[in-house]
């Protein structure tokens, strides 16, 4: 029998506990991603009350492909821990040092650093050439916002996944319980994603209403690229941990 | 453009970067849920132990009763911080501590009944945590005697989170390894500090327990649900170190 209210407890107890910086990140992450499309869709004209309404629930739509994104890696890595318990470990991708998924992450990053750098016209960046795909552009901003919460998710799963995975596998480690592992990972995930759909829609509101940053739009465009480019190259090389000890250091040790 | 556009123009950029600023709030929300739900650093509570791993002293509660599964994981759990940044927190979990958690100690390989069993939590956020296995050098030290480990391993994690389990015996020559006289036990762990600069690579890392720790001899059917009123009589005897409310499974 599964008790909800105690999976949402444990959820909300490995999430009060697990400030990895890995999560800090995620959020840094999900602004940049955000920020690029959204900004540059709020040039559009926005301002007309029927294009504010179709450019809210646009940039909703938007978070809430990344949220879900992010979410898959959670529900389905939690369902692999309640489903494997402590054989996870034989699992390449949380051996410990699995590099490999950093870099696949990396390369898929910098694809999704081009991509945004091509939808908001980002200077110089945007002259690199990328394949088009003949898709609608709302849905297509919502397909790479899901690849861009998923990848950045799976990147940070050889290190994240140890914080999480050691207290999870203490819950339900011992028992096969796939259903539970997935559904306490799935509330995990929640907590971090309804605060970044919440400032989604605050998000939403601003943006129409800063005039200079929509004329700035390509610079923030270019930033945002940039950003998860850097992300990527990051990856590539198999350093994701370097740039969590960073923020680490730079929150608690400065 | 009108004084009354420039200022209407004024109040929206003021609405909009107030609204940015709750945006990134919001966004970061999630890092408060900590001031509110209590489950120690990362994931499990742990004692009022200082960085040399020293526990205070407690005195046993055989008999207390409506304890929550968080005291009594308070009460046996110990942290050493050491001088480098990997920290170290140990759990003495007993028959009691697997029952109440609803963890089967069969499927987790060890035998509480038979022997002291430790579940060993080593975290850093800064470079790597050693990728060996460090139990088979674990050693039970009870007052100064040292036991080596009937078993051990490594459960979960690597890289920055790793959890491991290690188990020594309750007997040994035939006699008890703790009994009535017993002041201190600590849990010794060799290896920890080998990704760590300017710490030898042997230096241990050693948790203690003032003997017995508090409810230690509880039995399971004395840990009570969490809405009890435990800790308020734990404090009347003296025997719960700060104990705060929990959100997890009790």
């Amino acid at each position: 029998m599964v008790d909800i209210a105690t999976l949402v407890a444990v959820s909300m107890g490995l999430l009060a506990s697990t400030m990895t910086p890995c999560l800090v990140q995620l959020v840094f992450f999900y602004f940049a991603a955000i920020s690029g499309v959204s900004v540059s869709e709020a040039q559009e004209g926005a301002l007309d009350p029927t294009e504010l309404k179709r450019y809210r629930r646009k940039l909703l739509k938007l978070t809430g492909g990344f949220s879900l994104g992010v979410l898959v890696v959670f529900v389905v890595s939690g369902a692999l821990v309640g489903w494997f318990g402590s054989e996870i470990r034989s699992i390449p991708l949380w051996s410990g040092h699995a590099i490999w998924a950093q870099r696949v992450a990396g390369l898929a990053l910098v694809g999704v650093g081009l991509w945004m750098a091509q939808v908001t016209r980002a200077p110089v960046v945007c002259k690199v050439p990328f394949p088009t795909l003949r898709r609608d552009p709302e849905e297509m901003s919502t397909v790479a916002l899901f690849g861009a919460g998923f990848v950045f998710m799976f990147g940070c799963a050889t290190c994240f996944s140890g914080a999480i995975f050691a207290s999870l596998l203490v819950y339900i480690g011992a028992t096969t319980a796939p259903l539970q592992g997935a559904l306490i990972m799935l509330f995990f995930g929640l907590g971090v994603v309804v605060p970044l759909l919440v400032a989604s829609a605050l998000l939403s509101r601003a943006y129409p209403y800063l005039a200079k940053t929509q004329r700035a739009a390509k610079y923030i465009g270019l930033a945002s690229s940039l950003f998860i480019i850097g992300f990527g190259v990051v990856g590539l090389l198999g350093q994701f941990h370097t740039l969590s000890d960073l923020v680490w250091n730079l929150a608690f040790n400065w | 453009m009108t004084t009354n556009d420039t200022e209407r123009s004024g109040r929206q950029k003021v609405k909009a970067v107030v609204l940015v600023a709750l945006a990134v709030a919001a966004g970061f929300s999630w890092l408060g849920l900590g001031a509110f739900v209590d489950a120690g650093p990362e994931g499990f509570a742990v004692s009022g132990a200082g960085s040399d791993g020293q526990a205070p002293a407690a005195n046993a509660n055989e008999t207390a009763s409506n304890v929550t599964l968080d005291e009594l994981r308070e009460a046996l759990s110990r942290t050493n911080r050491g001088e480098s940044k990997n920290s170290m927190t140990a759990i003495w979990a007993t028959e009691a501590y697997f029952a109440a958690s609803d963890i089967s100690a069969e499927k987790f390989r060890v035998s509480p009944a038979d022997n002291h069993v430790f579940i060993v939590f080593m975290n850093t956020h800064t470079g790597a945590l050693p990728d060996m296995d460090w139990t088979n050098d674990a050693r039970l030290r009870v007052d100064g005697t040292a036991y080596e480990p009937t078993d051990g391993y490594t459960r979960a994690g690597g890289f920055h989170h790793m959890v491991a389990v290690v188990q020594f015996p309750k007997t040994a020559g035939g006699e008890s390894v703790m009994d009535d006289g017993t002041e201190n036990v600590t849990l010794r762990v060799v290896g920890i500090e080998r990704t760590v600069e300017d710490v030898p690579d042997d230096a241990p890392r050693d948790v203690s327990w003032a003997y017995p720790p508090a409810y230690y001899g509880i039995s399971a059917d004395q840990i009570a649900s969490e809405d009890c009123n435990c800790t308020e009589a734990a404090e009347a005897d003296g025997t719960a170190s700060a104990v705060a409310p929990v959100a997890e499974v009790a």
